[in-house]
C-alpha cells in the first residue's frame, strides 16, 4: 500500500468519524440538558417513554423526539423566500459539522511505514481555517431570519448577526494571544506542544503546559466568546421567547426546525472540543508525554480501567438511589426491574474492571497495541475535557439570566475587546522577555 | 405613594459579575449534587400512580347536594345563574308535586366550557345546594358533550372516578369545604 | 290646573299639588316613602301602616300614615325623623314576622315591595323569640290564571279593592282575626273575571302569582321594551317583558290616559301567539325558497303588471307605517278590510274590535269600501293580489272573503305577506315572512285616538325577515336590497311624519310616552266609563316606576 492510498483511507475513515462525533453527541446532550435543567430545578425531568417498560433514565425521549420531528408535517409559509428559507437549516448544520475536521483527538499511530493520523485535515494553518469556518455560522442563523419574512424572525436574525461580529472581534484576539504563546498555527502542533510541564522564565511550573495556564485572561475571553457564539444562554438573544416569540426559526416546523436545534448542539461540541484542544491541552493527558505512555501501555490500560470502575461505581450509585427513592411505583412490565437490573450491572462492571487491574499490570504489549491503547485513554481525556465544558454549557444555562441587548454589546465591545488587545500587548512582553 | 428604587451602583470588578456568577452556578451546583446523590429528597410524586390527598378546601368540579330523601336540595331559585360572570349555568324551573317545596329544577346544566371556576354560585346559593368539591384535578373530555354537566352527573356523588379519592366524603358538614365563620353565619341567621 | 301650595317636607320647602296625599308628595319630589297598601289608582286603604311619618299638629308631633293624610298648606311632615323612622321599622319588621323567607321560590323576588323595603327601611337584626305562625296554604288554586299563596299575603287588601272597586267582582276577602288573619277565597267563588291577571300586578308580595309566568324566568333577567297591545281597539300601553328573544309576559305600563295600570287578561295572556304557528321561510307553491329568489320572483312577476291590475288587501291588524308604505307606494286598488267586531266588550278596557289599528286605515285615507275591488274580481281584471298580514280566507262572514273565495281562480297570482303560518298561507301562491309587532318598531292609533309607539323587543329569527312596511315597498318599488331607503320601520315613520301636522315636531324615539292624542273622530268611548279609578292621580305625579 503506497502512502498516497493509505492517506485516502485515512481521511475517509476520520471524515466519518469525526462527522458521526458530534451527531452522537447531539441526543446525549439534549437528554443532559433536559436532566441538567430538572436536577437543577428540583425536579425529576423526562422520564415516560419507554420501549416495552424500558425507560433508560429518559434517553428514549430523545428517540420519541426525533421520530416525532420526521413525521410532523413539513410547513413551508407563502411568503418565505424560499431558496434561503430551505437552504438556511442545512447551511447551519453544515457549518456546524465541518469545523471537527480539523482537530486531532489522539496521536499518530504508526503502522508499518504509514502515519495513521486521528484527524482529517492536519492543515498548516489550521486554527485560522477552522474560524474562518465558524465564522459563516451565522449566515444560517440570517438566512433563515431574512427568508422567514417576519419580524420576529428578522429581529432575531438581526441580534444574532450583530451579537456573533462582535463576540468573534474578542474571540480572534483571545486566539492572537494564545498563537504567540504556542507560536504555532497548526491545530496538531499546538496539541502537541501542550504535552509535559510548563516552563516559565526557565523555571519549570509544577502546571501541565496548556494553553489556560500559559493564558488564564485568552481562555476567559475565549469560554464567554464561544457562549455568545454559540447563541447560549445568557446569550441567547436569538431566540428570546418571551421578546421576540422564537427569534429566527419562529417559521420553521418539523426536520428544518430539528436541524436548527441539533445545529446548536452541534456547535456546542465543536465549541467545547476546540476548547479542549486550545486550552486544556487538547488531548494530552496530563503531566506525561505521549512517548511516556507508550512505553508503559499497560499502566495506561490499567488507568483506562480504573476509570471505567469509577465512573461505573458512581453511575451504580446514581441509579440505585433511585431505583431506592422511586420505588419503581410509575413503572410496568419490565420496568419494574430495570433499575435495579441496571445498577447491579454497573456495580458488576465496576468490579470486573477493578479485578482485571492486577491482571493488565502484570501485561506487557507490543508496539501497535501500546500505540492503539495510548490513543484510546487520549481520546477519553479528550472528550472527558469536552464534557466539562458541555456540562458548563447546562449549568450556566440553568443559572444564569439573560442579557439586555445593551449589557450584551457593553460586554463584546468595552470589555472583552480591550480585555483581548491589552492580553496581547501582555503575551508580547512575557514572550520577548523568555 | 411611589417609592423609587435605585439602580444599585456597581464598581470595578463587581461590575463583571464574576463572583455573582460563580456564587450563583456553586448555588446551582449545590443542587445538582444533592439531588443527583439523594434523588429521594426531590418532591415530585408520581401522578396518576401516586396521588396526594386532595385538601378539603379544593375547589373543583361542581356538584348538586340531595336532600334526605335523595332529590336536589336546588330549588332553582337561579342564583347561582345569576351571580355567574360565565353565563354558564342553565336551569329550567318546575312545579313540584309537594306544595311546601313548590320549585325545584327540571334540567340543571353547567358548561364547564364557559365555567371560570370563580366560585361565585357556590357563595350565591342559600340552601348549599351547589358545592365544587368534587375531588377530581383533570375532567377533560374527548366531545364537548363530555364537559357539560347535566342534572344526573352533578346528582353522582359516588362516581367510580372519585369516590374512593383518599379524604373525600361526599357527605361531609358544610364546615369542611365553607369554614367555621360561615357556619357561624348561617347559624346567626337561623 | 289644580293649585299648588307649599310644604315643608324635612325641613325644606317643596310645592305640591293642593289635596294629595302625603305620599303623593313625596313621590313627586323624590323623597323615599315606603308603602305596600297604597298604590295610586286605588282607594286609600291605610292597613299596612308602614308608611309612617311625623306631622306637626295643633296638639303637637304626631306620627301618623302619609296615605291617608292630605297635604295642608305649611304643612311640616317629617319622614325621617326618629319616631317616624321608628314606627315604619316596626311595621316593617312585623310585616316581616311571619311572612315565609322563600324568595328563592317566590316568582315576586326582584319586583318584591317587601325586598325592596326592606333594603332600603328595614332593621336587620332578628329579634323573634317565639315560633312562627304557619298561614297553611301554599300554592292554591284560586283562579283561572291565578295562584294563591295565603302564607306571603301581608294583608293589604289590594287585590280585594281591585276586585271590589274597579272590577266589581268580589271574590277575595280577609278571614279569621289578629296574627290567625289571611286572604281567603269567599267561599265558592273562583277567581274568573277577565282583569284577574291584574292582582298579582298590584300584590306587592308573592301571595298572588300568575300560572302563565310561574317559574318560566326570575323577573331580573327580564328587558323591558315600551310598546302596546294588539288584542283589541283600545291598545293598551305595556311592556314586553322578554329574555333569550322570548316574550315571557306583558305588563301594563302606567298610561294615565288610556289604561291607568290595568290590562285585560285576554290581553295579557297573549304573548305566546308571538311565539306560535310563526312562519320564517319564504314559501313559492308551499316550498321553501331563499329570500332573494322570492324578492327577484316577484319583481319579475310584476314588472309586466300595470297598477291598475294589482290588488292590494290589507286589515286592520297592521302598524301606521305599512298603511303609508301601501298608500304611497302601491296605487288606488289598496282597500283596507275591517273585520266584524266580534269580541268580548265592557266598559273597562275591553273593546268588541279585536284589531289593533282600525283608526290607522282612516287616518291614512285608506279605501274601506270593497264593492269595486269585488267587482273587478269577477270580471277578471285582478292580475295580482297582495294581502298584507291579514289571514283573509278565515273570515266566514265578510262579503269580501266570500267573493274572494268563489271567484280565486281568477286571480292568476296571489302574495300573502304574514308573520304566521295560517289558513291563507296554503292558498296564496308566494309567501313573503314579515316581522311581528314585537320584532319591529311601529306605531299604532287606538281606538280613542291615541297614536302609540311600539318599540322593537324581540331580533327576528332571520336577518332577512323585513317589517311588512318595508316588504311592501321593496314589492312595490321592486327595488333590489342595496336600494332600499329603509333599513328600519322607525325610518319609514320618520318619512310619514312630515306629511301630518299633528306628528310633525315628533320623531319616532320622541314619541311620548303616553301617546299622541290626535284629532280625528273616535271609535270608541273613553276607557273606565262611568267608573272612578283616578283615585289618587295629581297633576306633579311621576310614572310609577320611577318612584
Amino acid at each position: 500500500m503506497d502512502s498516497l492510498t493509505f492517506g485516502a483511507i485515512n481521511i475517509v475513515v476520520m471524515a466519518v468519524v469525526m462527522w458521526n462525533i458530534p451527531l452522537q453527541f447531539i441526543p446525549l446532550m439534549i437528554w443532559l440538558e433536559r436532566k441538567g435543567a430538572a436536577i437543577i430545578q428540583d425536579r425529576i425531568g423526562p422520564l415516560r417513554a419507554n420501549i416495552f417498560g424500558i425507560r433508560l433514565f429518559g434517553l428514549l425521549h430523545t428517540i420519541a423526539d426525533a421520530i416525532k420531528l420526521l413525521f410532523k408535517e413539513d410547513i413551508i409559509p407563502n411568503h418565505v423566500h424560499r431558496l434561503y428559507y430551505v437552504m438556511a437549516p442545512f447551511w447551519s448544520m453544515t457549518v456546524a459539522l465541518v469545523p471537527l475536521m480539523l482537530i486531532p483527538i489522539a496521536s499518530p499511530l504508526q503502522i508499518g511505514a504509514h502515519l495513521f493520523r486521528f484527524q482529517v485535515a492536519d492543515y498548516s494553518s489550521g486554527l485560522v481555517l477552522l474560524f474562518a469556518i465558524t465564522g459563516l455560522g451565522v449566515y444560517g442563523t440570517f438566512f433563515a431570519g431574512w427568508a422567514s419574512n417576519n419580524k420576529y424572525s428578522l429581529l432575531g436574525s438581526l441580534r444574532s448577526s450583530a451579537q456573533m461580529i462582535s463576540y468573534e472581534l474578542g474571540m480572534g484576539l483571545a486566539i492572537v494571544a494564545v498563537l504567540m504563546a504556542y507560536q504555532e498555527i497548526s491545530v496538531s502542533s499546538i496539541v502537541e506542544k501542550q504535552s509535559g510541564m510548563m516552563k516559565l522564565f526557565h523555571w519549570v511550573v509544577p502546571l501541565p503546559n496548556w494553553g489556560i495556564f500559559l493564558n488564564p485572561v485568552a481562555f476567559v475571553v475565549f469560554l464567554v466568546s464561544a457562549f455568545a457564539e454559540t447563541n447560549r444562554t445568557p446569550f441567547d438573544l436569538v431566540e428570546g421567547e418571551s421578546e421576540i416569540v422564537a427569534g429566527y426559526h419562529t417559521e420553521y416546523s418539523s426536520m428544518k426546525f430539528a436541524l436548527f436545534f441539533m445545529a446548536e448542539y452541534a456547535h456546542m461540541v465543536v465549541a467545547s472540543i476546540v476548547m479542549a484542544t486550545l486550552f486544556l491541552g487538547g488531548y494530552q493527558i496530563p503531566y506525561v508525554t505521549t512517548e511516556q505512555l507508550r512505553h508503559n501501555s499497560h499502566y495506561a490500560l490499567c488507568a483506562i480501567l480504573i476509570i471505567i470502575a469509577l465512573l461505573c461505581l458512581i453511575a451504580g450509585i446514581i441509579v440505585y438511589k433511585r431505583a431506592k427513592a422511586y420505588g419503581m411505583s410509575f413503572a410496568e412490565k419490565l420496568g419494574k426491574k430495570e433499575y435495579f437490573v441496571i445498577s447491579y450491572l454497573l456495580f458488576a462492571a465496576a468490579l470486573m474492571s477493578i479485578f482485571l487491574v492486577p491482571l493488565v499490570v502484570q501485561m506487557r504489549f507490543a508496539a501497535l497495541p501500546s500505540q492503539i491503547i495510548v490513543a484510546a485513554l487520549q481520546m477519553m481525556a479528550l472528550f472527558g475535557k469536552a464534557m466539562i465544558f458541555l456540562w458548563l454549557y447546562v449549568h450556566v444555562r440553568w443559572t444564569l439570566p439573560r442579557f439586555r441587548y445593551d449589557q450584551l454589546m457593553n460586554l463584546g465591545w468595552k470589555i472583552l475587546f480591550p480585555v483581548s488587545l491589552l492580553n496581547i500587548a501582555i503575551t508580547g512582553i512575557v514572550i520577548s522577555f523568555t | 405613594m411611589v417609592k423609587i428604587v435605585r439602580r444599585p451602583h456597581l464598581a470595578g470588578m463587581r461590575k463583571l459579575y464574576v463572583v455573582e456568577i460563580l456564587g450563583g452556578l456553586l448555588t446551582t451546583l449545590a443542587h445538582v449534587l444533592r439531588n443527583l446523590f439523594f434523588p429521594e429528597k426531590l418532591p415530585t410524586v408520581f401522578y396518576p400512580e401516586n396521588r396526594k390527598a386532595i385538601p378539603a378546601a379544593y375547589r373543583g368540579r361542581h356538584r348538586l347536594m340531595k336532600r334526605e330523601d335523595g332529590s336536589p336540595r336546588c330549588t332553582a331559585c337561579m342564583l347561582c345563574a345569576t351571580s355567574c360572570p360565565a353565563f354558564c349555568i342553565h336551569i329550567q324551573a318546575g312545579e313540584a308535586d309537594d306544595p311546601f317545596k313548590e320549585k325545584y329544577p327540571v334540567d340543571f346544566t353547567i358548561d364547564l366550557l364557559r365555567c371560570v371556576f370563580c366560585g361565585l354560585c357556590v357563595e350565591a346559593c342559600p340552601l348549599d345546594a351547589i358545592r365544587m368539591d368534587v375531588p377530581l384535578v383533570s375532567f377533560a373530555g374527548y366531545r364537548r358533550e363530555d364537559v357539560i354537566l347535566t342534572k344526573e352527573i352533578l346528582l353522582q356523588h359516588e362516581n367510580a372516578d372519585y369516590a374512593h379519592a383518599p379524604g373525600y366524603n361526599p357527605h361531609r358538614p358544610l364546615s369542611v369545604t365553607h369554614g367555621v365563620h360561615y357556619i357561624n353565619f348561617l347559624k346567626n341567621i337561623k | 290646573m289644580q293649585k299648588m301650595i307649599t310644604v315643608n317636607i324635612n325641613n325644606q320647602e317643596y310645592e305640591v299639588q293642593e289635596d294629595c296625599n302625603i305620599v303623593e308628595a313625596c313621590d313627586a319630589h323624590n323623597i323615599p316613602l315606603q308603602r305596600f297598601c297604597y298604590h295610586r289608582y286605588l282607594p286609600v286603604d291605610g292597613s299596612c301602616r308602614t308608611c309612617m311619618v311625623e306631622i306637626e299638629t295643633p296638639q303637637g308631633m304626631m306620627v301618623t300614615t302619609a296615605c291617608t293624610t292630605k297635604v295642608k298648606p305649611g304643612m311640616a311632615i317629617y319622614t325621617n325623623s326618629e319616631k317616624a323612622v321608628a314606627a315604619q321599622k316596626s311595621a316593617l319588621e312585623f310585616l316581616l314576622l311571619d311572612h315565609p323567607l322563600d324568595c328563592p321560590i317566590c316568582d315576586k323576588a326582584g319586583e318584591c315591595l317587601l325586598q325592596d323595603n326592606y333594603f332600603d327601611f328595614g332593621r336587620y337584626d332578628f329579634r323573634r323569640t317565639v315560633a312562627r305562625y304557619f298561614k297553611g296554604g301554599k300554592a292554591l288554586n284560586a283562579g283561572e290564571h291565578i295562584v294563591l299563596d295565603q302564607e306571603r299575603c301581608i294583608l293589604c287588601r289590594r287585590c280585594i279593592r281591585f276586585f271590589d272597586e274597579i272590577v266589581r267582582t268580589p271574590e277575595l276577602g280577609i278571614i279569621s282575626r289578629g296574627h290567625e288573619s289571611s286572604i281567603s277565597l269567599f267561599p265558592e267563588k273562583f277567581i274568573r273575571n277577565p282583569y284577574s291577571g291584574n292582582s298579582a300586578d298590584i300584590c306587592p308580595v308573592g301571595a298572588l302569582t300568575l300560572k302563565e309566568f310561574r317559574f318560566k324566568q326570575r323577573v331580573w333577567f327580564l328587558k323591558k321594551t315600551k310598546s302596546i297591545c294588539t288584542q283589541c281597539a283600545r291598545g293598551c300601553s305595556i311592556y314586553i317583558e322578554h329574555n333569550k328573544n322570548t316574550v315571557w309576559r306583558f305588563m301594563p305600563r302606567e298610561n294615565p290616559a288610556l289604561n291607568r295600570v290595568w290590562m285585560c287578561d285576554r290581553g295579557r295572556f297573549s304573548f305566546n301567539k308571538l311565539h306560535e304557528k310563526r312562519i320564517f321561510t319564504p314559501l313559492k307553491h308551499q316550498e321553501e325558497i331563499s329570500f332573494n329568489q322570492l324578492y327577484d320572483d316577484i319583481a319579475e312577476l310584476l314588472k309586466t303588471r300595470r297598477s291598475g291590475e294589482i290588488a292590494w288587501v290589507v286589515g286592520p291588524f297592521s302598524s301606521n307605517e305599512t298603511y303609508y308604505a301601501l298608500k304611497t307606494y302601491c296605487g288606488d286598488n289598496a282597500v283596507c278590510l275591517m273585520p266584524p267586531a266580534s269580541g268580548e266588550r265592557d266598559d273597562l278596557l275591553m273593546l268588541a274590535e279585536e284589531y289593533p289599528n282600525a283608526q290607522g286605515a282612516t287616518f291614512f285615507g285608506l279605501q274601506t269600501e270593497t264593492a269595486p275591488l269585488i267587482d273587478k274580481i269577477q270580471k277578471g281584471r285582478i292580475a295580482a293580489l297582495i294581502i298584507v298580514e291579514m289571514d283573509l280566507f278565515n273570515l266566514r262572514n265578510d262579503s269580501f272573503a266570500q267573493c274572494l273565495m268563489e271567484n280565486i281562480h281568477k286571480i292568476p297570482l296571489k302574495i300573502y305577506l304574514t308573520a304566521y303560518r295560517d289558513e291563507t298561507v296554503a292558498r296564496v301562491d308566494y309567501v313573503v315572512p314579515v316581522r311581528t309587532y314585537a320584532e319591529t318598531n311601529g306605531t299604532f292609533i287606538n281606538a280613542t285616538s291615541l297614536l302609540q309607539k311600539a318599540c322593537q323587543a324581540l331580533v327576528p329569527e332571520h336577518p332577512d325577515i323585513d317589517a311588512a312596511c318595508i316588504a311592501l315597498y321593496t314589492i312595490a318599488t321592486g327595488a333590489r336590497k342595496h336600494q332600499r331607503r329603509y333599513s328600519d320601520a322607525s325610518e319609514m315613520y320618520d318619512k310619514l311624519r312630515s306629511h301630518y301636522d299633528e306628528l310633525r315636531s315628533f320623531q319616532f324615539n320622541q314619541i311620548p310616552e303616553y301617546g299622541i292624542a290626535l284629532n280625528m273622530p273616535k271609535r270608541a268611548d273613553e276607557p273606565f266609563k262611568g267608573i272612578h279609578v283616578d283615585f289618587n292621580v295629581c297633576s306633579t305625579a311621576k310614572p310609577l316606576e320611577e318612584s
